[in-house]
């Protein structure tokens, strides 16, 4: 939602403007009014959508100022567990109501002067009240639950297939290795582009196979999805190396052992493979663990700085600078360390009780 | 049940359907085929967001936002490449990417590449504190040092009397921050190189009385060169595929690096009512296909790099 402005002394075409407004279904009563009240900036009321307004940011002498929002289930019958949101955003029912304080966040206040011109002015006081974001730990959490499970297992599908004798290993090996070449930044824009919702292949391709059965809005509806996705394509193929590498130095001769006393293949994989796969496991899980908590790239560039979109790293790099609470963003920093070291704790010790 | 036993059932039980199966040609091609399915799947998974971004950086605006979409472009065109390069700020940012990523990687063998010999050749007090301190810092979390970074960067220039050139805003900036973490990994790596080589080759040159830097310069270098090549990739590739640091010290367009760039693209074809997805897209394949190309050359080389130290640690 986006709220819109005028400063009437950068309007050149008066008229231009006028029907500009009116396209983006502005009250044409506020739009009189603004215009013919001779001040020199002018808020027009109420909220419009982001869509209605984009045809207008580029002409001179409006001014728009985004509205943060929350996004919610559309589907009705997830709508039910999920609840849903009354147009200004308020939770009315579902876990909505019931986690509102989690995930709403608080917006900040800051003091600000505007000069004759509508332009802002640095106010000496800053931040009156600092915005808290909504459930950042939580949604990096969860990212990292959601794309280190399906990269493993992806990855360790991808490893046994490779991994057995066929012409063109070689290039297959190559092949695994384009996406994780590819920067982050780039592959966000590439999935931003495929994920688009009019002109989307993943759309198309899901509509085409009645997966879904109208086109979706990726990135608003299923934001943790899209994110993820971008994650899994580019590290999936990376984990399967690594343990495609572990798989390598396994020696054949237990393989052939095993085979003579008659144990099939999944017995073998159980048994020889996974055990034995351990060390390169553990060591994929805790790389990909660390990368997956200190996420920024693919937020950042999908979502920018809007709250409840914020990764762990994408709220403290906009404390450090765009904020400039060097201080507090140092604190952050190290919470940040504690909840990673606190991870590969776990891991190793997870591990090292089993091996016992 | 003992083996010995199953063993005499198996040679008595007549041969199934599925043996039988398996022994003719075409059988075995048809059991095959599930697996060569999933070789394919697996290859255009990995490849498809690759093709889908060349697709629409040769497919013209008219054709690219029209529904139902189409997989291949019926009229190819340049246009959007033609687009990409034109914008004065895009072709800076790939200068300004290739002169960090360069200096990075250039720093960064030559400091590493002392760094192991002294730490794979030499004995001396702290070395493997030396060493796993090396190790610590290439799986330390970038963002956790940021606001440390920022900080110096943003205040630094001014010790004492004297002040320097500011580093906030400059590629200078990035260079130093990239090094932070390609160091550590260029020595590490290196001195496991280093550690491989057999000490007859440096001996014989010091008997012939070459002095040490003459052994690092004439006999040992020459010998890690494949190394490296390796880690000097990899160093290249992270420094050229960094963001987190570039959009915190970097607020100028003139100085933004190529993942900044595509980040805040918008190209001028577009107008006010679509977002220019051709020309982002052809950038995104002019940045990337030299990554791509570099690694496929040098893929055998770069997964040894990337999996010595995580399989054996």
């Amino acid at each position: 939602m986006t709220r819109v402005a005028v400063a009437l002394p950068e309007v050149r075409d008066t008229g231009l403007v006028i029907r500009a407004l009116q396209r983006a279904r502005v009250d044409p009563d506020a739009v009189h009014a603004a215009i013919s009240r001779r001040r020199r900036w002018i808020d027009l009321p109420g909220l419009y959508s982001t869509a209605d307004v984009a045809s207008i940011s580029k002409l001179g002498g409006i001014h728009l100022t985004p509205v943060l929002e929350r996004v919610y289930a559309n589907s009705s019958s997830v709508r039910r567990i999920i609840g849903s949101l009354d147009g200004s955003g308020n939770a009315l029912d579902g876990l909505e109501l019931s986690l509102d304080t989690v995930l709403r966040g608080d917006s900040g206040k800051v003091k600000l002067a505007r000069d004759r011109d509508g332009r802002a002015l640095d106010s000496p006081d800053g931040w009156s009240d600092q915005p808290r974001a909504g459930a950042t730990v939580v949604l990096t959490i969860k990212f990292t639950a959601i794309t280190v499970s399906i990269e493993f297992l992806l990855g360790l599908t991808i490893a046994l297939v490779v991994n057995s004798h066929f012409k063109g290993r070689g290039i297959m090996r190559a092949i695994m290795l384009v996406p994780w070449a590819i920067p982050t930044v780039v592959a966000a824009k590439m999935w931003l582009w495929m994920l688009d919702d009019t002109y989307g292949v993943i759309n198309d391709l899901f509509v085409r196979t009645h997966l879904i059965s109208h086109n979706q809005s990726w990135i608003v509806q299923h934001p943790l999805v899209a994110v993820s996705a971008v994650d899994i394509w580019k590290t999936a193929p990376f984990v399967a190396l690594l343990l495609l590498a572990g798989m390598q130095v396994i020696p054949n001769d237990l393989y052939e052992a095993a085979s003579v006393d008659g144990a099939n293949q999944l017995q073998q994989f159980w048994r020889i493979t996974l055990p034995l796969l351990r060390p390169a496991i553990l060591v994929a899980l805790i790389f990909r663990t660390l990368d997956a908590l200190r996420v920024f790239d693919v937020f950042q560039v999908f979502f920018g700085y809007r709250l409840g979109s914020q990764s762990m790293a994408v709220y403290n790099q906009s404390v450090i600078t765009q904020d400039g609470h060097v201080g507090y963003g140092s604190a952050v920093s190290v919470a940040i360390f504690l909840i990673i070291s606190l991870f590969v704790v776990i891991y190793v010790t997870v591990v090292r009780v089993s091996d016992e | 049940m003992s083996t010995a036993a199953e063993a005499t059932r198996a040679t008595v039980r007549p041969v199934s359907r599925s043996v039988r199966l398996r022994r003719s040609p075409l059988g075995r091609a048809l059991l095959r085929l599930p697996f060569w399915l999933l070789i394919v799947a697996i290859a255009v998974y990995a490849l498809f967001p690759f093709y889908w971004a060349l697709r629409s950086a040769i497919t013209p605006d008219s054709e690219l936002f029209t529904t139902p979409i189409t997989y291949f472009p019926s009229h190819p065109t340049w246009a959007h490449f033609h687009d990409a390069l034109s914008q004065s700020y895009f072709r800076r940012a790939l200068l300004n990417s290739t002169i960090v990523a360069g200096s990075v990687t250039a720093l960064s063998l030559a400091v590493g590449s002392l760094a192991a010999y002294a730490l794979g050749r030499f004995r001396f007090r702290g070395k493997s504190f030396v060493l796993y301190l090396m190790l610590s810092m290439t799986i330390f979390p970038q963002i956790a040092i940021l606001g440390a970074l920022y900080t110096m960067i943003s205040g630094f220039h001014i010790v004492g009397p004297v002040h320097f050139p500011k580093l906030y805003d400059s590629l200078f900036a990035l260079i130093f921050s990239y090094l932070i973490f390609t160091l550590p990994f260029t020595i590490w790596v290196l001195t496991s190189f280093m550690r491989a080589l057999p000490a007859d080759l440096e001996e014989a040159a010091y008997v012939d009385g070459a002095t040490p830097l003459q052994v690092f310069w004439k006999v040992l270098l020459p010998l890690i060169a494949p190394g490296l090549v390796t880690t000097g990739l990899l160093a290249f590739i992270a420094a050229w595929n960094e963001y987190l640091y570039a959009v915190s010290f970097i607020q100028s367009p003139s100085h933004y690096t190529v993942p900044v760039a595509i980040a805040t693209f918008s190209g001028s074809s577009g107008n006010a009512f679509q977002f220019p997805w051709g020309t982002v897209m052809a950038a995104t394949i002019i940045v990337t296909l030299p990554l791509i190309a570099a690694t496929l050359i040098l893929q055998r080389r770069i997964l040894a790099g990337l999996t010595a130290g995580a399989v054996k640690g």
